[in-house]
C-alpha cells in the first residue's frame, strides 16, 4: 500500500476521526449558511422590494466597500461625499458629487473616477470663478479612447479642472476619467466633480469602494425617490475613520464571510484545528502510544517517515478546504444569487491556494512543535498559544498599528506607528496568505506584493519543516 | 553479529547506560539480564536506532547504526516488549504500509505477507485489527514485520513476559531455530530459567553497567558450591542421620528435612556407606546455584 495513501486513510479509519471531520464539515456548512441567511435578511427586510444601501468598512486593508441594491430595474441614486486631504487619491463609481477642497498655492489634485457604463458624463468647476469648467461627455464608442491634450496654462490666482479619458479600449469596459485640478490661489479653492451616469439602474448589488486614506471622511447616503425607504431599511454608513483604531470585529465578521466567500474566516478560524488534529494523530498521539517507535526502528530514515506524515496532514487539510470551501461558496452563490452574486468568480483558486499555503505553514509549525515535545496535553497547550500568537494577536495587532499609521496625520502620534508594517506581515503567515488573497481581487489594494506573499508564505513553511525534520532526526523515541 | 561499543545513553533523571560494551557472535544466543531499570530496554532501543546515544555505536554485521541507520536496520530485527501499532488497521494493512515505506513493491508485499504470517503463526488473522490482536500475536506481528528483510541478527526484549505457555515455547523455538542459520540473537529476559535454558552467553547489567558477561560453560562452574545434601523420605530419619554424618563436613544440619553439609569434605563414597543403613534414604548429591544465584552474587559485587 502507498505509504502516503494509508497515512492519509489511516485518519478516517476510526469512528471518532469520522465524527470530528462530520463535525467539522457540519460547522462549515452552519457557518454558511448562516452568512447567506445574515445577507438575505439584511436584503429582504428592506420595505421597498430590497432597496437598500449598506457598505462595510475593511480595517485590515482600509477598504470601504458599498452595497446599493434594489429590485430590477429599480432607479437608485446615491451620493457620497468626501473630504480629501493633500495628495489624497478616490476612486469612485456610480453617480456621485466629489467635492474638492485644494489648499492654497500650487497643486495639482489628480482624481480618479472609475465609470461602470460607457456612457456618462462628468463635470467638474470651481464656483470661485478662476480657471475653467470643463466638461467632457461621453457616449458613443468612438469616443471612448479620446483624451484630453489641453495645454494648461499656469498663470497665477485661478483654479482650473481638466478631464481626462484615460482608460478602456472597446465598448463596454470599465472607464476611468482623471480630474486634474490646479490651485494657483493664495486662498484655498474647490472644486466640484460631478459624475452623472445616465440610464443607471441597480439591479442585484452595485459595487462601490473607495480607499481610506489619512483623514478621510466618508458618508454615503441614498438619494432621490426612495431615499427615505432605502435608508430606514438598511444600514447606511457613517464611518469616522478615526473611531475605527480598534478593528470592528463584526464588520470584519460580516466583510470575511461575505466579501471573501466566507472563505477567510474559515480559514482563520477553523483549519487549524483539521491541522492541529491531523498533527496530534499523525506525530503527538504516535509518539505517546509508541506506534513511532517500531516504525522508527524501521530500515527507513526519520526524514522519510516525519515527510510521508507531513504530506499525509496536507493532503488531509487540503482536500478537506476543497470541500469546505466549494460547499461554503455553493451555498452563498445559491442563496445569494437571487439578488447578484458580489463574489468574484476568480477568487476561488485564490482562496484555495491561501488556505492550503497558510495550512502547511501551519502543519510545519506544528510539526515542529510535535517534534520537540512528547505529551499530547503539552502539544493541545502549545498549539493554542501558536494559533492564538499568529491567528488572532498578530493580526490584531497589524490592524492596531496600521490604523495609528493612517492616523499619524493627527495630533498625538503614537510610538506604534513607526513600526515598519511589512515586517509585520512577514512575521505572520495568516497576514501573508490573506496578502495572496487580497492580491487576486483586481479591486483591493495589498498592503504588499503578491511575490513577497507568496515567498514569505513558503518560508514560514520551509523554515519550521527543516527544523522539525532536524529535531526528528535527533529525537529519542 | 551485533557489536555494542562503549553505548552510553543517560537520561535527565540521571537513569540509563554507561560505556555498555558486548557483542553478540553468529550463531550465537546471548542472554541480557537485569532488574528492572537495569538498562536492557535503553541497551536495545539504543541498538535499534529508537534512541539516540550520547557515545559510542552500535555496529550491526559491521553496519553502524549511526552512520549507516537504514542499512544496519535491514540486519536487524527487533521484537519489543510491549509492541504498538495502530489499532485500528488491520494486520496485513500494517504489515503492506511498513513495505510500502520500504519501497517493497506491492505483489511482492503481499507474497511476504502470506509467507511470515504463516511462519510466525498469524495465517488467518490477517484480516483482524490490530486492537484485537492479543499481546502475544502483536509480538509475531513485530516479529513478521521484522522478518521482511531477513535479518542476520535478532533482539527480543522481554519477549517472553505476558505469552502464554504456547507463545513462549514459540519465541524460544524460534530463537533456538535462529541459532542454528547462524543469527546472532541478543534475548533479554528477567525470566532466568529460560535464559539459562537458551543462552550460549549471559550478559549482566546492573545499573546502566554491564558487570559480568560469562559464558554459561563459566556460570555452571561458579555455580558449584563445597554444600553436600542428602534426603530422606521421613524428616525423623534426617535427624537420626546427623550424628553419622557430623565427620563429613564443618557444618552439618537438617533444613526443611534435608541433610546439608556445609564445607563437605569429598568422601562420597565414605557418606554412601554411612547412609546405606538408613531404609529411607532417597538421594544425595552436591548442592548447585541456579542463574539467579549468580545473578544476585554478581550484582552483590557490583554494589
Amino acid at each position: 500500500m502507498n505509504p502516503l495513501l494509508y497515512d492519509f486513510l489511516r485518519q478516517f479509519r476510526s469512528w471518532y476521526n469520522l465524527l470530528a471531520l462530520a463535525l467539522f464539515i457540519l460547522v462549515l456548512l452552519g457557518m454558511g449558511g448562516l452568512a447567506s441567511l445574515a445577507v438575505k435578511t439584511t436584503i429582504s427586510n428592506s420595505p421597498l422590494t430590497g432597496a437598500g444601501v449598506f457598505a462595510v468598512y475593511n480595517a485590515t486593508t482600509h477598504k470601504l466597500f458599498g452595497y446599493v441594491f434594489g429590485a430590477d430595474g429599480e432607479l437608485l441614486e446615491y451620493r457620497g461625499t468626501i473630504s480629501l486631504s493633500n495628495g489624497s487619491t478616490v476612486a469612485v463609481s456610480g453617480k456621485g458629487t466629489l467635492n474638492l477642497t485644494l489648499p492654497p498655492d500650487v497643486n495639482t489634485y489628480p482624481v480618479a473616477i472609475d465609470l461602470n457604463t460607457s456612457s456618462g458624463k462628468v463635470t467638474a468647476a470651481s464656483p470661485q470663478g478662476f480657471g475653467e469648467e470643463t466638461e467632457y461627455f461621453f457616449s458613443t464608442p468612438s469616443l471612448i479612447n479620446g483624451g484630453s491634450d489641453d495645454q494648461i496654462q499656469l498663470g497665477s490666482q485661478f483654479v482650473y479642472t481638466a478631464i481626462v479619458l484615460s482608460q478602456g479600449l472597446h465598448y463596454g469596459q470599465p472607464q476611468k476619467a482623471i480630474v486634474m485640478a490646479i490651485n494657483s490661489n493664495a486662498e484655498p479653492a474647490t472644486v466640484a466633480v460631478n459624475v452623472q451616469k445616465l440610464n443607471v439602474t441597480v439591479s442585484g448589488f452595485k459595487v462601490f469602494e473607495v480607499e481610506a486614506q489619512p483623514s478621510l471622511r466618508f458618508v454615503i447616503y441614498p438619494v432621490g425617490q426612495n431615499a427615505i425607504n432605502a435608508t430606514s431599511s438598511a444600514y447606511p454608513v457613517h464611518l469616522m475613520y478615526l473611531a475605527d483604531l480598534v478593528p470592528n470585529l463584526i464588520v470584519v465578521l460580516v466583510y470575511s464571510l461575505v466579501i471573501l466567500s466566507g472563505g477567510f474566516l474559515i480559514v482563520n478560524g477553523l483549519y487549524p484545528l483539521v491541522t492541529f488534529y491531523s498533527t496530534l494523530n499523525s506525530i503527538v498521539r504516535q509518539t505517546e502510544s509508541g506506534v513511532l517507535k517500531f516504525l522508527i526502528a524501521q530500515p527507513i530514515t526519520r526524514t522519510q517517515i516525519l515527510l510521508v506524515r507531513y504530506l499525509s496532514t496536507a493532503l488531509t487539510v487540503a482536500v478537506v478546504a476543497i470541500i469546505a470551501d466549494s460547499v461554503s461558496y455553493a451555498i452563498l452563490y445559491f442563496t445569494l444569487s437571487p439578488f447578484g452574486f458580489p463574489i468574484p468568480r476568480e477568487l476561488l483558486f485564490a482562496l484555495f491556494a491561501s488556505t492550503i499555503l497558510i495550512q502547511l505553514s501551519y502543519i510545519s509549525l506544528l510539526y515542529l512543535i510535535a517534534t520537540l515535545i512528547n505529551r499530547g496535553w503539552q502539544f493541545s497547550l502549545i498549539s493554542i498559544t501558536t494559533y492564538a500568537i499568529f491567528f488572532l494577536v498578530l493580526p490584531t495587532a497589524l490592524n492596531v498599528i496600521q490604523n495609528l499609521q493612517q492616523a499619524s496625520l493627527t495630533p498625538g502620534l503614537s510610538p506604534l506607528s513607526n513600526l515598519p508594517l511589512e515586517a509585520l506581515y512577514y512575521l505572520d503567515f495568516p497576514s501573508l496568505g490573506e496578502q495572496i488573497l487580497v492580491n487576486s481581487v483586481s479591486f483591493l489594494e495589498a498592503d504588499i506584493g503578491l511575490p513577497e506573499a507568496v515567498a514569505g508564505s513558503l518560508v514560514w513553511l520551509v523554515i519550521p519543516l527543516a527544523l522539525a525534520i532536524i529535531r526528528f532526526r535527533r529525537k529519542d523515541f | 553479529m551485533i557489536e555494542i561499543v562503549e553505548l552510553t545513553k543517560v537520561y535527565r533523571t540521571g537513569g540509563g547506560i554507561r560505556d555498555v560494551t558486548f557483542e553478540v557472535k553468529n550463531g550465537e544466543i546471548v542472554g541480557f539480564v537485569g532488574v528492572n531499570g537495569a538498562g536492557k530496554t535503553t541497551t536495545i532501543e539504543t541498538a535499534v536506532g529508537v534512541k539516540i546515544p550520547q557515545k559510542g555505536d552500535v555496529r550491526v554485521d559491521g553496519k553502524s547504526i549511526l552512520k549507516e541507520k537504514v542499512e544496519a536496520s535491514k540486519l536487524t530485527g527487533w521484537v519489543p516488549e510491549t509492541p504498538t501499532f495502530d489499532p485500528d488497521m488491520r494486520a496485513e494493512d500494517y504489515f503492506l504500509y511498513v513495505c510500502g515505506l520500504r519501497g517493497i513493491p506491492g505483489h511482492e508485499a503481499k507474497e511476504l505477507a502470506k509467507k511470515l504470517f504463516e511462519e510466525v503463526g498469524l495465517s488467518g488473522h490477517e484480516r483482524k485489527r490490530i486492537r484485537q490482536y492479543s499481546q502475544g500475536m502483536r509480538k509475531r506481528l513485530a516479529l513478521a514485520i521484522s522478518m521482511i528483510s531477513n535479518p542476520s541478527n535478532f533482539m527480543f526484549d522481554e519477549v517472553l513476559n505476558g505469552l502464554d505457555p504456547e507463545g513462549i515455547r514459540f519465541f524460544r523455538e524460534f530463537a533456538l531455530r535462529m541459532r542454528k542459520e547462524n543469527v546472532a540473537v541478543l534475548f533479554s529476559s528477567h525470566i532466568l530459567s529460560e535464559v539459562q535454558n537458551l543462552a550460549d552467553r549471559v550478559v549482566f547489567i546492573h545499573k546502566g553497567r554491564v558487570v559480568k558477561v560469562a559464558t554459561m560453560t563459566e556460570i555452571e562452574s561458579m555455580s558449584k558450591t563445597k554444600t553436600f545434601r542428602v534426603r530422606f523420605t521421613t524428616p525423623e530419619s534426617a535427624q537420626r542421620s546427623l550424628e553419622l554424618l557430623r565427620g563429613f563436613g564443618k557444618d552439618v544440619k537438617v533444613e526443611k528435612g534435608v541433610v546439608v553439609i556445609e564445607e563437605f569434605n569429598g568422601d562420597i563414597e565414605g557418606i554412601a556407606r554411612a547412609v546405606k543403613s538408613f531404609p529411607d534414604f532417597l538421594e544425595m548429591g552436591w548442592a548447585t546455584k541456579t542463574l539467579e544465584d549468580v545473578f544476585f552474587e554478581t550484582i552483590g559485587e557490583a554494589r
